[in-house]
């Protein structure tokens, strides 16, 4: 709006009494408004798409027959393997034995977003894939072509490229479609990077299938979806859900000791501290064999992402609570008045004795705030501090290199004493006691400074 | 049930319902696991192999002590001013 000085007295007088400005809260609560909507309205999406599938529940052998998937007239069906797969346990192959196809029915979308997880295993040049999505009668189609070059991977649109890419790398391939008048239109992304946009010209209809068809080659489709994002692997750990996925995905396994209140999550994996090896669910961290299968609970093993030590079985021991309910007096041994009085006596006390249950919750939900940030955070904060303070605590040396001779610096004159004021010091002490001098002049000197600040 | 069941109860109930959502488990920016695998990985391997040679010539666990009590000491300060501009800011 720019500042009201340089503006003549009638503007200015406008503009400093106009609402926003005598009310900043609502100015504050606009700009939220704005910027939030600008936000949000790039990212909304066109349609929905046809249909979603990981292939994760099938079974292994041919795709034809399970999840509603049909082989295409003439050609054999894709196989469902367990590795290698893009996420989770299933991804689908073709061979290079002639022509390998499928298909399968879904929803009708005028507009949406289609994605496939797509690699190269095998094949002579020239070999190729094909995955579209149709429209009911077949009449038209939009999808990518996938070549194998000499040394590359040429992904089409058909008619026009995309470009070369990688081998040995799964490649998301995207398209989003759309109508217009009595077209379609349609734009392409690999990798996440924009291709193309293509228009089918004279075919307005909605797309209801999906076709894919391999010829002389291998190749692996997995994760068919909307986006092409939420698959749970490196790089997107967040999006497992389960332990079993989480490891499978390469990634590490957090487990909460507060199951009841804080839930176990996926994260990247990240440098284990060998400390915390043996720990329930903390296999991932002990990096070698036999600190791994000391505990009777991991097993060393390659899941395909070298040899790392996982859990045996993932099972979640009960709860145990550090704290016990106070129990009743045993009045078994008492008899006559005395039992009677001490049964009254536990009758009352039990009205407002709490069971072993209620004090386990009440234990496990206060524990679950130790999960929690601020805290956890500060706990790691005070392990890092104890580590520096242990560590600055062990006598080290320190390395020098002149002329290309490696040595460590000789402290050995430092134990040389003199008498100072008739008490025996040696020279470590006194330039240690000189040293901690100055760190505390400065400090005062900061501290002095920063006083006269808050004052 | 006793009646200590039924207070302990409202209290987890006030608990988890209403403080425990409060609280996240991660911050935006860092994740904990990231932030622990930092500090009690290569952060503070690296501090210590970086200066523990320096034990030698001074006293390093004061000199630590004091510059992170600079540090917090700091970054309390200008929350606060900052805190204390956003309040401005809103009442006008």
């Amino acid at each position: 709006m720019g500042d009201p000085r340089y503006f003549s007295s009638a503007v200015k007088t406008r503009w400093l009494n106009t609402f926003f400005n005598q009310k900043p809260l609502y100015r504050l609560i606009l700009t939220l408004f704005v910027g939030l909507a600008m936000w949000l309205v790039p990212f909304s999406v066109k349609g929905a798409t046809i249909f979603e599938d990981n292939f994760n529940s099938y079974d292994e052998g041919d795709l034809t027959g399970q999840g509603n998937w049909l082989e295409n007239a003439t050609q054999n069906s894709f196989q469902v393997i367990s590795s290698p797969t893009y996420e989770g346990a299933r991804a689908i192959k073709s061979t290079t034995a002639v022509i390998f196809g499928n298909h399968k029915l879904g929803s009708e979308e005028a507009s949406g977003t289609l994605s496939v997880a797509l690699k190269f295993v095998s094949g002579e040049l020239g070999s190729n894939i094909s995955f579209i999505a149709n429209n009911p009668g077949e009449s038209f189609s939009a999808g990518f072509w996938v070549i194998k070059n000499a040394d590359s991977l040429d992904i089409t649109t058909f008619e026009l490229t995309c470009g070369s890419f990688s081998l040995d790398d799964w490649h998301i391939l995207r398209f989003e479609w759309w109508q217009i008048g009595n077209s379609t239109q349609a734009d392409f992304y690999v990798d996440s990077i924009f291709c193309r946009t293509k228009q089918i010209a004279g075919y307005a209809d909605v797309l209801d299938r999906i076709k894919f068809y391999s010829v002389n080659s291998e190749f692996l489709l997995d994760f068919i979806s909307e986006t092409g994002t939420g698959a749970c692997r490196l790089g997107s750990c967040e999006n497992c859900e389960t332990y079993e996925s989480c490891i499978s995905g390469g990634c590490f396994w957090e487990h909460s000791a507060w199951p009841l209140i804080v839930e176990d999550a996926c994260f990247e994996p990240s440098e284990p501290n060998p400390e915390y090896c043996g720990g329930f669910f903390e296999c991932q961290y002990c990096l070698d064999e036999t600190t791994c299968e000391t505990n009777s609970t991991c097993v060393w093993q390659d899941i395909g992402f070298g040899n790392k030590c996982y859990m045996i079985s993932p099972v979640i021991p009960p709860a145990q609570a550090g704290w016990e309910a106070p129990e009743l007096e045993d009045c078994e041994a008492l008899s006559g008045v005395e039992k009677w009085l001490c049964e009254i006596k536990n009758f009352i006390a039990g009205i407002f004795m709490p069971t072993q249950e209620k004090v386990e919750e009440f234990y496990l939900t206060i524990g679950a705030f130790s999960e929690r940030f601020p805290f956890n955070y500060a706990q790691s904060l005070r392990s890092f501090f104890t580590d520096i303070k242990t560590g600055f605590d062990t006598e080290k040396s320190i390395p020098v290199k002149i002329l290309g001779e490696e040595g460590d610096v000789d402290f050995t004159f430092w134990s040389a004493s003199t008498t100072i004021g008739g008490t025996a010091e040696n020279l470590g002490n006194i330039v240690k006691d000189f040293s901690t001098f100055i760190i505390i002049l400065a400090f005062s000197m900061w501290l002095i400074g920063f006083i006269k600040r808050i004052l | 049930m006793s009646i200590a069941d039924i207070v302990i109860s409202l209290v987890i109930f006030i608990f988890q319902r209403m403080l425990l959502p409060i609280f996240p488990v991660n911050l935006p920016l860092v994740s904990y696991s990231e932030f622990n695998a930092i500090l009690t990985g290569s952060l503070g391997h690296n501090l210590i192999y970086a200066f523990a040679g320096l034990n030698n010539l001074m006293n390093l666990k004061l000199l630590f002590i004091l510059l992170i009590s600079i540090i917090f000491a700091e970054i309390f300060f200008w929350l606060f001013r900052g805190g204390i501009f956003m309040i401005k800011l809103i009442r006008g």
